[in-house]
């Protein structure tokens, strides 16, 4: 078995491409151009709000506003706990 | 209209210039893509998306090389993008069969010029076979030069490589189609 084909073998295989013809772009190339062209800007304009960026980042926006409220309402209720308690407290007479 | 005035009314956006733009390059450019890409729906999508970007970056380009050298190059560009996602599909379809839709699985046929004798037909399927199993850069130089016909200055101003380089590559994809080709020859 040889081990590969020699140059004047693979010469006479490219001789297939010499008889190649230039194949021009098919019918109406220009009309499907220009068609794709305004589909795609008209899509453009449609998906930007649906884009996953954007989605992401609204989903962020949410999360970050939403663990800082819940913070927020932590320390509320531990404040209004201790008050409640002292309240409690005064009206038994007793001190904390 | 000449070349430079061509470009400038492309780049103030007109609308009849991008006409004759394509009218004047759609043939060469699709010719190339489908040569390089051997499916002729792949190559006209290849040629659209060309013609799109050369419309969307004329402003940006610096007249450093001719209009034609600037539309092969990211016609080039373009191909093998297609290639590389051709590739990408087919490592994922077979890893995940069911996760590809099976008509891509169509774009794997071989397209074959008109101009090929039918006695031709089977060297020439072996050859383009031959020639897209070839590594990116040595399968569109190949491409350019030997089945175009192209200079191998053309093809170096496209692939914004040196001559050397590109000679290199052409050597190494000889070498690379005469270990391939063996096993036909052998049987």
């Amino acid at each position: 078995m040889m081990k590969t084909i020699s140059d004047e073998q693979l010469e006479n295989h490219l001789d297939v491409f010499s008889t190649m013809k230039e194949v021009g772009a098919p019918d109406f190339f220009y009309t499907r151009l220009h068609a794709r062209m305004e589909n795609e800007s008209t899509q453009l304009a449609l998906q930007l709000p649906f884009k996953p960026v954007w989605i992401i980042c609204i989903l962020t926006f949410f999360l970050i506003i939403n663990t800082l409220l819940i913070g927020k309402n932590k320390n509320l209720v531990n404040t209004n706990s201790n008050k409640n308690i002292e309240v409690l407290a005064v009206s038994y007479d007793q001190n904390i | 209209m000449n070349e430079k005035e061509l470009i400038s009314r492309l780049k103030l956006s007109e609308e009849a210039a991008f006409k004759v733009l394509i009218e004047t390059y759609q043939d060469r450019v699709y010719y190339s893509v489908l040569n390089i890409l051997q499916n002729a729906n792949e190559a006209e999508d290849t040629a659209q998306e060309t013609f799109i970007q050369v419309f969307e970056s004329i402003a940006s380009f610096k007249e450093a090389s001719s209009l034609v050298t600037w539309i092969y190059k990211i016609a080039v560009r373009k191909a093998l993008e297609k290639i590389r996602k051709q590739k990408n599909r087919q490592r994922i379809q077979s890893i995940i069969p069911w996760w590809m839709p099976s008509e891509e699985k169509s774009n794997e046929a071989v397209y074959l010029n008109p101009g090929i004798s039918k006695e031709n037909k089977e060297k020439a399927t072996i050859i383009h076979k031959a020639i897209s199993e070839l590594p990116n850069n040595q399968r569109i130089a190949f491409t350019l030069i030997r089945i175009q016909g192209m200079k191998h200055e053309e093809a170096s101003a496209i692939m914004q490589l040196s001559i050397k380089a590109i000679e290199s590559l052409l050597s190494r994809a000889r070498e690379n189609l005469k270990n391939k080709l063996k096993n036909y020859y052998n049987s």
